[in-house]
């Protein structure tokens, strides 16, 4: 009876190694077999026209953008624009120390040029005279006019400006900075309100950087340290008078604004994309660079980033003002190709079942700046905008 | 009773689901994509090393599938099992691949309800098999870019049959069996693509074919002593299967995680019909003394006549036939009680026709076997270990040539049922 225990218990102990074997498997598949076996999914490529593109206006506010502009430029495609930059400084603390002689500059750093680089332009800074809000400003909210000009500078290429701001503005700064009473605040934002940059006979539109540019306080005294006076609110307001040029059917005006969005009609469905798990849908839209080039004259720059933002915004939304951030961007590929992987936001449609909203595209992020650009539309012969989506074939009907 | 039932809540935990995707004997194969897979040709544990299922060979303490005639002869309740541990290398024109992979063999318990004059069986075992992977780097052009991805084919699961059988002794000499069974099994075709480059969505593709159906199997067993010598003995034994209408349902579904959640779209699924083709099996089997056995055995099944789920006969498909055969050598352990006495040595060779034909190319098979028996002191139960080496296939016409070596570990605890054992 004990060899037939024995011989029990080593059988169970060969079934739990056996076990363990099982677990084991290891593999180095290769692809040998594949001249019968199943064949692999062929990748299948399909160009999509998007059925139409359109442009419509949208309400936004332009305070606080990562640009201040400034300037006017004629572009016998896009028209003539005017641009108005407002800032206000910050009130920097009681307690940091400026010197009697110090002398407060004012440093505008120029990120980019819309116009004519070659020629030199004159700026005037003038002071704001009543109190304004940048969150409540918009592109079309009036120029402040009849304001005592502070400075005049002049601009051709260069990356930045700087001038000394006359005694009387940073006096009477330095009264609210040593206020100490309890009102010292309000007493600023009602006494001190600010700048505006406007051109005077100018051929071009500066981009001023709002975060790095400041009044930097140069102290005689070197022991005392070097400050720099911020701005806390800055806003734009911008004028466009449409260009008298008969632009062909196949291309459509979009700006970096709300003013002249573009409109991307997509009807997304399983049946428009042709698959319901497609691996990547792609949007790709062509802008019409030739064109845009020549009615560009020698020495003229354009503001060209490398982003078109798609906002996906539903009905409602349009009614209000848009503070939304982009959901999507369209990269540049090449020169006047710019693409955007469109595939989450088709699964999140086909998933969710719903109509996430449409879609609205600018010329470039709506950043102060002024870029323009000229699409081609859907009327194009051969640069429509498209989906391009990949997929794989069906499977096969062996076994 | 004790030892089996423990013995068998081990081995279903163990093989829990194994039968789903993979079985016995054959290897990792491209060629089980093929049809229904590969088939798989049961064997007994004894039969295993012998190059035969074991239709003509009767063993009373050693389970098997092979004949029901042969549950009659049953004395002892046994449970048989155990696992098998395979490699397959594979070559064709364009490299080599290779595989291994452990599965679980044919579950059986047999019991006699009268002593070696009628006994019923029950079991499960893997009939065919879908079992295989293969992975491609590709690159193809997308627009201006090159796109890489990885596509990885993988076939699982397979048919399994699930059978109750009943054998009676009629005469002495002659012995009848029946074996219904269900035979069900589903067989996983995946494709799966997986991109070497971020902005695209990965993709697995299923093609799922599940199929269900009940089969039936007749068995006759006769034996004839003392033909040549006073201890000889002439076995035959004979099964016939009929064919199995399956019922099968497809369903293709693809599924991409999107978001971190899986998503699942069904895309296709329909009722059909299979057939899994009639097979016979002859086998004779002569021992001269205790000692010598040998044993010859030949077995068609017609996969000519196999329709797939569309109900058309695949080109490639056709009739296969096997032959094989072996011998058994039991030392006298009474003369001489030497460690190596205590072994059966078993050695064997088979061949088979193949049931694939390409390009007038049969895709045949032929296994060398050998192994060991170890018997218990105590009686009825053993332990049966068994090497393969196997070629299947060409390279000739795009074809796969494959090399297959499989070892197996088998056993068989019996018991007396019902009854206290007196001697050990």
């Amino acid at each position: 009876m004990a060899s037939s225990s024995r011989f029990s218990r080593f059988s169970i102990l060969l079934i739990i190694t056996g076990s363990l074997l099982v677990l084991q498997n290891c593999e180095n598949p290769g692809s040998v077999g594949r001249s019968f076996g199943p064949e692999y999914p062929q990748l299948k490529r399909d160009t999509i026209p998007v059925p139409s593109i359109s442009t419509t206006q949208l309400k936004a506010y332009s305070g606080n953008q990562s640009f201040v502009s400034a300037g006017i430029y004629d572009h016998a495609l896009f028209g003539r624009y005017e641009a108005v930059g407002l800032m206000q400084p910050t009130l920097i603390s009681r307690n940091d120390s400026i010197g009697a002689n110090a002398t407060f500059v004012m440093t505008l750093f120029i990120d980019g040029i819309t116009g004519d680089t070659t020629s030199t332009s004159t700026y005037e800074l003038l002071e704001i005279t009543r109190r304004w809000r940048a969150q409540s400003w918009t592109l079309d909210s009036l120029p402040l006019t009849d304001l005592a000009v502070l400075h005049t500078f002049t601009v051709t290429n260069e990356d930045s400006v700087k001038f000394n701001l006359p005694a009387g503005w940073y006096n009477r700064y330095l009264e609210r900075k040593n206020d100490s009473s309890s009102s010292r605040d309000s007493t600023f934002l009602n006494t001190i309100y600010g700048f505006a940059v406007r051109g005077v006979n100018t051929d071009k539109i500066i981009a001023i950087d709002a975060l790095t540019s400041a009044i930097f306080v140069q102290q005689n005294d070197t022991t005392l340290t070097r400050r720099a006076i911020t701005f806390r609110q800055t806003a734009n307001s911008l004028q466009r008078t449409p260009s008298a040029m008969v632009l062909p059917n196949d291309v459509t005006i979009v700006e970096n604004n709300f003013n002249t969005v573009g409109i991307l009609d997509i009807p997304f469905s399983e049946d428009f994309i042709g698959a319901r798990f497609p691996s990547r849908v792609e949007l790709v839209m062509y802008v019409d660079t030739l064109t845009m080039q020549s009615q560009l004259p020698m020495g003229h720059a354009w503001f060209d980033p490398a982003q078109i933002p798609i906002y996906i915004l539903e009905d409602y939304e349009t009614n209000f003002a848009i503070f939304n951030n982009p959901n999507l961007f369209v990269n540049r590929s090449d020169a006047g190709t710019f693409r955007s992987n469109m595939t989450t936001y088709y699964n999140s449609v086909i998933t969710t079942d719903q109509n996430l909203g449409d879609l609205y595209f600018l010329a470039n992020r709506f950043n102060g700046a002024v870029s323009p650009k000229l699409f081609f539309n859907h009327l194009s012969a051969d640069r429509k905008p498209v989906l391009i989506t990949t997929t794989f074939t069906n499977p096969s009907e062996e076994n | 009773m004790r030892t089996i039932l423990l013995t068998l809540g081990l081995v279903l935990t163990a093989t829990s689901g194994l039968y789903a995707q993979s079985s016995e004997l054959q290897g990792t194969s491209m060629y089980s994509y093929l049809g229904l897979g590969m088939p798989m040709d049961y064997r007994s544990s004894f039969g295993s090393s012998m190059g035969v299922t074991g239709v003509a060979l009767t063993n009373r303490i050693g389970t098997s599938f092979a004949n029901p005639a042969l549950y009659s002869s049953a004395y002892f309740t046994t449970a048989g099992g155990g696992f098998g541990y395979r490699n397959l290398n594979a070559t064709d024109r364009t490299g080599t691949s290779s595989n291994s992979q452990a599965d679980a063999l044919a579950l059986q318990i047999t019991f006699p309800i009268v002593r070696e004059k009628v006994g019923f069986s029950f079991g499960m075992l893997p009939i065919t098999e879908n079992s295989y992977r293969s992975s491609n780097l590709i690159e193809t052009a997308a627009g201006t870019d090159t796109l890489r991805y990885m596509s990885t084919l993988t076939g699982t699961g397979g048919l399994n049959r699930m059978e109750f059988g009943m054998g009676v002794a009629v005469t002495d000499w002659l012995s009848i069996g029946y074996s219904p069974s269900l035979v069900f099994g589903t067989l996983r075709n995946n494709e799966s693509i997986e991109f070497q480059v971020i902005g695209y969505q990965n993709l697995d593709r299923q093609r799922i074919l599940s199929n269900i159906g009940f089969g039936n199997k007749f068995g006759v067993f006769s034996t004839f002593s003392k033909l040549l010598s006073t201890n000889d003995g002439l076995h035959i034994g004979a099964t016939y299967s009929l064919p199995v209408d399956l019922n099968s349902d497809l369903l293709e579904r693809d599924r991409q995680t999107i978001n971190g959640t899986t998503q699942i779209e069904d895309t296709k699924f329909a009722r059909g019909d299979n057939q899994l083709p009639a097979e016979f099996v002859l086998g004779v089997a002569y021992n001269t003394n205790r000692s010598w056995l040998g044993t010859i055995e030949w077995m068609v099944q017609d996969w000519g006549s196999y329709t797939d789920y569309d109900g058309i006969t695949p080109d490639h498909m056709k009739s296969r036939s096997k032959i094989g055969g072996g011998i058994q050598y039991i030392p006298d352990g009474r003369s001489d009680n030497t460690f190596f006495n205590r072994f059966l040595y078993r050695g064997g060779v088979s061949y088979d026709t193949g049931h694939l034909q390409f390009s007038d190319t049969s895709i045949s098979t032929l296994v060398f076997s050998a192994g060991l028996g170890i018997p218990s002191r105590a009686a009825g139960s053993s332990i049966d270990l068994s090497v393969d080496y196997g070629l299947r296939g060409t390279t000739s016409h795009d074809l796969v040539r494959e090399q297959i070596f499989t070892f197996r570990v088998s056993f068989n605890l019996s018991e007396l049922m019902f009854l206290q054992r007196k001697i050990d």
